[in-house]
């Protein structure tokens, strides 16, 4: 095993240790609910002696536990149907209504022409509001877990009892049309199914145009073909994501549905009822998945022609049911059992009419009695059938709290004997209306307290198992701090396979053991039993240390004392950038920290910055010796501005004060978080269909400049440097292939600036061939990296380049000598070519043997950029053309980044000017500071391109870049989406190998102005001249370096990591755990993983380009010796 | 002659009676900001100008000049408004170090400004004060080891005000929703806070070097 797969090895360990630890603290955090299979029957009523009233012996009147009220049901489910947007303002003109307003006046009508037959409630969901989650707490009556989030476009069937699976069950006919979520729900239960495509959100229409088609069509079939109908309209869902609810669209859409309430409402016959329902609202930017009160509030309307309410419904503005009361309410009234794990509660004021007791006395006030009773049997009914699923509940999970379960249980007897006494008492009618009026109450009050109380429960969190995560991730820190540590010791290589070994028989043994010992304290194995995790992670961990401890070398590093005199030893940059890491992962346990997390972010990168700037001048100007001072003085006295702009210091200023513009400039691309009101949407944010007039032009060329640059810049750098003139697959990727693909990319933003008509019209291929195209080129150009990922032209006979050839290459030969000078002469050649003559030298004396080879000083860092710009070119595609400037910006940032770490580097090794190996090992020996910085500019990015660790934020619309949206499975959209959403992440954590090969060809700028200053041994300069070829000829650094890079980026994300879940896990109890914390640590824990794995290609792709390279040299070594 | 120590003591106090003082009338910091500031400068930088000026003269030839390896010479008009460019200069960089970190670019552009007047006021004006009209002394003098009493003394207020107006800007984003957390207030604060602690730090120090030297020369 190679030296490099060592250190691979060591890194995936750590990997591996802080995903274990990710996947513990979710399973704890993120508990799920148990799902009873128990379904509700008809024969047995949960209360004694209940069941179907026998009426006249009316057949079609017979229901389940109750009569039956409706015969039939007609749900038109109207996606992000906010609550205002169904109210009717009488005081605003149709001019002064926002689009959203005043939309539906069918429902004012309705409900003042009517108002015995119509009731308008606030209809509130239980967050998370996304349509699976809403369609299977309407459907079951149950609440939701935020785990099932995660499921949300992996409509997987509901297992649940539901209300869908007892109209089934009864007989009855269910015919559904709408979005495709419900059949992925209900695969079976529905009579007929009309379902379109729902996930793409570019497509307003067809869901809605489908529906229209059938809908009215099947009302009209005749008796017996449909009991139940569903509608399910898609179409304001996706105007509010498209466009937002300010937007004129919004006013079309809304003005449709109100033609189809109407035309449905003029169908409706005597026993039918009709609901009108959103399933959750949506934010003032149209998007939705959060608790805020605009996204719970969505609109519930019940209209039948039949009496529907004794009395007008005391309306006060936003009468608010909870969204789950849907499901119970709607049993009854069509006379189908409760759905067993409901935990809704009827609308009493639905219940008139009817009744399981006879009564056969007709007292005076008999319909208020009757108003009365029925509501109160039918929260009766409810309570018990909630009672019965407690039992059950308490039976099977263990989570419920005994003590309480009991309480509420004694307090339902209770009421229920009161009950039972007025009912039958023959007391006067007055008490008896006082002893309902209290059993209602009492009802009311044990539904909701169970409501309550499941709530906590299943907000509760698996303790154990979430300290067991956070506590192997503290060991995989610790790990990493270890390996970050004695990477400083070339002579730590020795031990590695020792340490290797330790591991994997920790691994084994503690993998053994657990389950052994899982197996003998609980005898079976489940999913929950932690021991076969835990054990493994600190068998591993003690593994390595014992094997690190018992190098002689190392031992040293280890002791406490040392540790702390190295502590010491840092300069002020480190002890900066440490306290900026602690900052920013105590920041997240802070909410208002965590909602400003974007500014507070790029806060703390330009402190770093110009702290780093600060330290490196304090290392140059720590000792200016007298003499140099007074001769400095001296010869500033004649005042010379073109000296005084270009000294290094100043230099170095410049480059800083850039990259703060930069940082400032990216700001404006932030997307708004709900919380952040004074916040507005950029420009950038927006579709370019929905940007208005002469902006469009400007912005749409704007992006496109942006999107040219990108390639252009890399093939102008690549030639500079002699890695264009070869002729392998990765050049004429870059030569080609690149530009190809950001034309692409640019014709295809140019489609999206068209009307949404147009572009609907036109075939569904012309829609989905650019994108297509760009993936295919990057693809092929991820293949060609891999393949051949050495750009370098080897030229053995100079007279090749004879002078027809220069002649027409006009810069060719000039470029050439230039080139010399990098070309790796030395070292693999025999030595009578060795060091002494100049290169130039060399050329004119025509020694032709020599070959020459172009590009090898950049070897390592051509392989890389080109891997960092074929990802970027991916992102941007991904991004939007909004984003372009963002992305451009985030490379130009990079830049000037990696530039400013250079010249550092290189003025350091200069001044140390050490032996050979010194000057390596001080070149390619990244600090903990910019490494601090590389992980903060990946989080400022992940902001800065349209981002916010919130779930309202994700881009859905990224998946149909190249796609129409029918997709056959998840893994597609999800990598789409996720790509888009961790754009940074990919980008920073790919071109992380840059950091390390930086310093040896770039930062020259600085040589020059410095050369005069410390003239240097000319042994290190020689090694400076020679690049990144350097670091071939010292693979020992090179791996050991490599490792200490990728172990402290890795460092930092555990940190931050581990500051999402030491607050999530910490406030779990806090207002707003579900709001902020929790989804700012599914998002951490999400980019942790993506981090990880761009990590481990990156790794992979550096030992490959080291290997090829290897292969290569030898290859030229033999040809040599044959010469 | 006022050593060096009892400046930074009179300098603390009266930089806390002002702020005292700003209470009484309708301009405090709190309630308006960019007023109290203004008038701040004017007072605390008139105050500098009394207070620097013998100090300067007799530590002229001596030590300030050591850095830049010249010594500073009496007051000229033409350095004077060099020194003053380079007071603006200062000011204005302030302003765009406050938008660079995140301050609203086209909005509250006077209360950025007056934050860097103060900032101006309470860095760059001691220097000037001190080391006469040079930038590059003044810049040497804040990044490297200190040689000298004033250099230290320099140094540590300049740092400490940098270091308090940066650590003042963490409570403006906490939703604590009192009315001192917007913008230029607790930057201000932080600052104020940082450069009396400066001040007082290095009076600490010179006393505690003069007993030293004491004891020694015992």
């Amino acid at each position: 095993m190679g030296l490099g797969l060592k250190t691979f090895g060591l890194l995936l360990w750590t990997v591996a240790l802080s995903v274990v630890g990710i996947t513990l603290f979710t399973k704890g955090f993120l508990l799920n609910r148990l799902e009873v299979p128990i379904k509700s029957s008809c024969e047995e009523s949960p209360i004694e002696g209940g069941g179907a009233g026998e009426e006249g012996g009316e057949t079609q009147k017979k229901g389940c536990w109750t009569n039956r009220q409706f015969k039939k049901a007609i749900i038109l489910i109207v996606d992000a149907l906010r609550y205002d947007f169904a109210t009717f303002n009488a005081s605003l003109t149709p001019e002064d209504a926002l689009p959203f307003q005043n939309k539906l006046p069918v429902l004012h009508e309705l409900l003042t022409a009517r108002p015995e037959n119509s009731a308008l409630f606030k209809f509130l969901a239980d967050p998370p509001t996304t349509t699976m989650q809403r369609l299977k707490g309407l459907t079951t009556g149950s609440l939701p877990t935020f785990i099932d989030v995660s499921s949300n476009f992996a409509s997987s069937e509901v297992m649940e009892d539901n209300v869908i699976q007892q109209l089934a069950q009864h007989d009855r006919k269910v015919v559904f049309m709408g979005d495709d979520t419900w059949t992925g729900l209900y695969p079976k239960q529905f009579h007929k199914v009309y379902a379109f495509p729902s996930f793409n959100v570019k497509d307003l229409h067809t869901v809605d145009n489908g529906v229209l088609e059938h809908l009215v069509p099947e009302m009209e079939k005749e008796e017996g073909e449909w009991d139940v109908l569903i509608g399910h309209f898609l179409g304001v869902d996706h105007v509010g994501h498209r466009f937002g609810p300010y937007h004129p669209t919004m006013g079309e859409k809304l003005t449709q549905m109100d033609g189809v309430i109407r035309s449905v409402v003029s169908k409706l016959t005597d026993d039918t009822m009709l609901f009108v329902m959103g399933d959750h609202g949506m934010t003032r930017t149209g998007d939705h998945g959060g608790d805020s009160s605009d996204e719970v509030g969505a609109a519930l309307f019940i209209y039948s022609p039949a009496k529907l309410l004794q009395g007008a419904l005391q309306q006060q503005e936003g009468q608010a049911v909870s969204q789950i009361d849907f499901v119970p309410t709607l049993s009854l009234l069509l006379g189908l059992p409760i759905p067993f794990s409901n935990l809704g509660m009827v609308i009493p004021e639905l219940f008139l009419t009817f009744s399981t007791k006879n009564q056969t006395n007709n007292p005076p006030g008999y319909t208020d009695w009757a108003k009365n009773i029925t509501g109160v049997e039918a929260l009766r009914i409810n309570a018990y059938q909630i009672k019965k699923y407690l039992d059950v509940y308490a039976r099977l999970g263990e989570d419920l709290p005994k003590d309480v379960v009991s309480k509420l249980q004694k307090q339902l007897a209770e009421v229920d004997n009161a009950y039972q006494t007025a009912i039958d008492g023959e007391t006067s009618i007055d008490d008896t209306f006082a002893a309902l009026k209290r059993a209602k109450e009492g009802y009311i009050k044990y539904i909701s307290e169970v409501k309550e109380m499941c709530r906590k429960v299943w907000a509760k969190f698996d303790m154990v198992s979430m300290v067991c995560g956070i506590s192997v991730l503290c060991l995989a820190c610790i790990a990493s701090v270890c390996i970050t540590m004695q990477s400083h010791d070339r002579r730590v290589v020795y031990n590695l396979e020792k340490q290797l070994s330790g591991i994997a028989v920790g691994v084994g043994l503690g993998f053994i053991l657990g389950i052994v010992s899982e197996i003998c304290t609980n005898g079976t194995l489940t999913t929950s039993s932690l021991a076969p995790f835990m054990l493994p992670c600190l068998g591993s961990f003690i593994g390595y240390t014992t094997s690190a401890w018992s190098n002689k070398s190392s031992k040293q590093t280890y002791k406490v004392l040392e540790l702390w005199r190295t502590l010491k030893k840092q300069p002020v940059d480190w002890m900066v950038a440490t306290m900026l890491v602690g900052w920013n992962a105590c920041g997240l346990g802070a909410n208002s920290f965590l909602i400003n997390e974007d500014a507070i972010t790029a806060f703390l990168l330009q402190s770093l910055v110009w702290s780093l700037l600060l330290a490196a001048n304090f290392n140059r100007q720590s000792a200016p010796s007298k003499e140099q001072t007074q001769k400095r003085a001296r010869a500033e006295k004649s005042f010379d501005i073109g000296r005084y702009i270009t000294r290094p210091s100043l230099l170095l200023l410049f480059v800083v004060v850039v990259f703060s513009i930069c940082v400032r400039l990216s700001m404006f691309f932030r997307a708004c978080r709900e919380e952040q009101w004074w916040c507005e949407t950029p420009h950038f944010l927006k579709s370019l269909s929905t940007v208005e007039g002469g902006h469009k032009n400007a912005r749409y060329f704007f992006a496109a400049a942006c999107m040219a640059l990108i390639p252009v810049s890399l093939r102008l750098f690549m030639s500079k440097n002699g890695n264009m003139d070869s002729v392998t697959p990765t050049v004429l990727n870059v030569k080609y292939a690149l530009p190809v693909a950001a034309v692409c990319t640019s014709l295809y933003w140019a489609m999206q600036a068209l009307p949404q008509r147009v572009l609907d019209n036109l075939p569904a291929w012309e829609q989905v061939i650019l994108p297509r195209v760009v993936y295919v080129i990057i693809f092929s150009s991820f293949v060609s990296i891999v393949w051949k990922p050495l750009c370098l032209l080897l030229q053995i006979d100079r007279n090749y380049y004879g002078p027809d050839r220069t002649f027409q290459n006009g810069g060719r030969d000039r470029q050439l000598s230039k080139l010399y000078n990098q070309v790796k002469s030395r070292g693999t050649l025999p030595p009578k070519n060795g060091s002494g003559t100049s290169a130039k030298d060399e050329w004119d004396a025509d020694t032709k043997r020599i070959p020459a080879v172009y590009g090898l000083a950049t070897v390592y860092s051509a392989a890389s950029l080109v891997m960092t710009v074929t990802c970027s070119q991916l992102v941007a595609l991904l991004l939007g053309d909004g984003l372009a400037p963002a992305v451009l910006l985030l490379l130009v940032q990079m830049g000037l980044y990696l530039e400013f770490h250079a010249a550092v580097k290189r003025t350091q090794a200069r001044k140390e000017g050490l032996s050979q190996e010194g000057s390596t090992t001080v070149l390619s020996q990244v600090p903990w500071p910019v490494v601090v910085g590389w992980g903060l500019m990946t989080s400022q990015y992940f902001f800065y391109t349209g981002h916010q660790a919130a779930i309202p934020t994700i881009r859905f619309e990224s998946a149909f870049t190249g796609f129409y949206g029918d997709f056959d499975n998840n893994l597609i959209p999800a990598m789409l989406i996720g790509l888009n959403t961790f754009a940074s992440q990919v980008l920073f954590t790919m071109s992380l190998p840059l950091l390390l090969v930086w310093p040896f060809c770039r930062g020259k700028w600085m040589d020059k102005k410095l050369a005069a200053g410390h003239p240097g041994n000319q042994e290190v300069l020689d090694e400076l001249q020679k690049g990144e070829f350097v670091l071939h000829e010292h693979p020992v650094e090179y791996r050991l370096n490599s490792l200490r890079l990728y172990s402290m980026f890795l460092i930092f994300n555990i940190i931050k990591l581990g500051g999402t879940m030491v607050s999530a896990g910490h406030l779990r109890n806090h207002l707003m755990v579900w709001n902020i914390f929790a989804p700012r640590y599914v998002f951490e824990g999400v980019s942790f993983l993506v981090v990880c794995i761009a990590m481990l290609l990156s790794y992979l792709l550096l030992l490959r380009v080291d290997h090829t390279l290897a292969g290569w040299v030898g290859k030229l070594r033999d040809y040599c010796k044959t010469q | 002659m006022r050593s060096l120590a009892n400046v930074c003591l009179f300098r603390a106090a009266a930089l806390l009676a002002l702020c005292l003082l700003s209470n009484l009338t309708s301009w405090s910091l709190l309630l308006k900001p960019t007023v109290f500031l203004r008038y701040f400068c004017v007072a605390y930088g008139a105050m500098q100008l009394h207070v620097s000026v013998d100090v300067q003269k007799k530590n002229s030839a001596t030590n300030a000049g050591a850095v830049s390896g010249r010594s500073v010479k009496g007051w000229k008009i033409s350095s004077f408004v060099k020194g003053f460019l380079f007071f603006l200069l200062s000011i204005l960089s302030f302003h765009v170090i406050a938008v660079l970190y995140g301050a609203p670019l086209q909005e509250d552009t006077e209360e950025t400004f007056s934050w860097a007047l103060l900032m101006a006021t309470l860095t760059a004006l001691p220097c000037w004060c001190m080391l006469g009209s040079r930038l590059e002394t003044w810049v040497a003098v804040v990044l490297n080891r200190p040689e000298s009493e004033v250099e230290s003394f320099l140094q540590m207020t300049v740092l400490c005000t940098v270091v308090g107006a940066w650590l003042g800007a963490f409570p403006i984003p906490l939703d604590w929703d009192r009315p001192w957390q917007v913008w230029p207030i607790p930057c201000s604060i932080g600052a104020l806070l940082g450069h009396t602690g400066g001040l007082v730090l290095s009076a600490i120090q010179f006393k505690r070097h003069k007993l030293d030297s004491k004891s020694k020369m015992v």
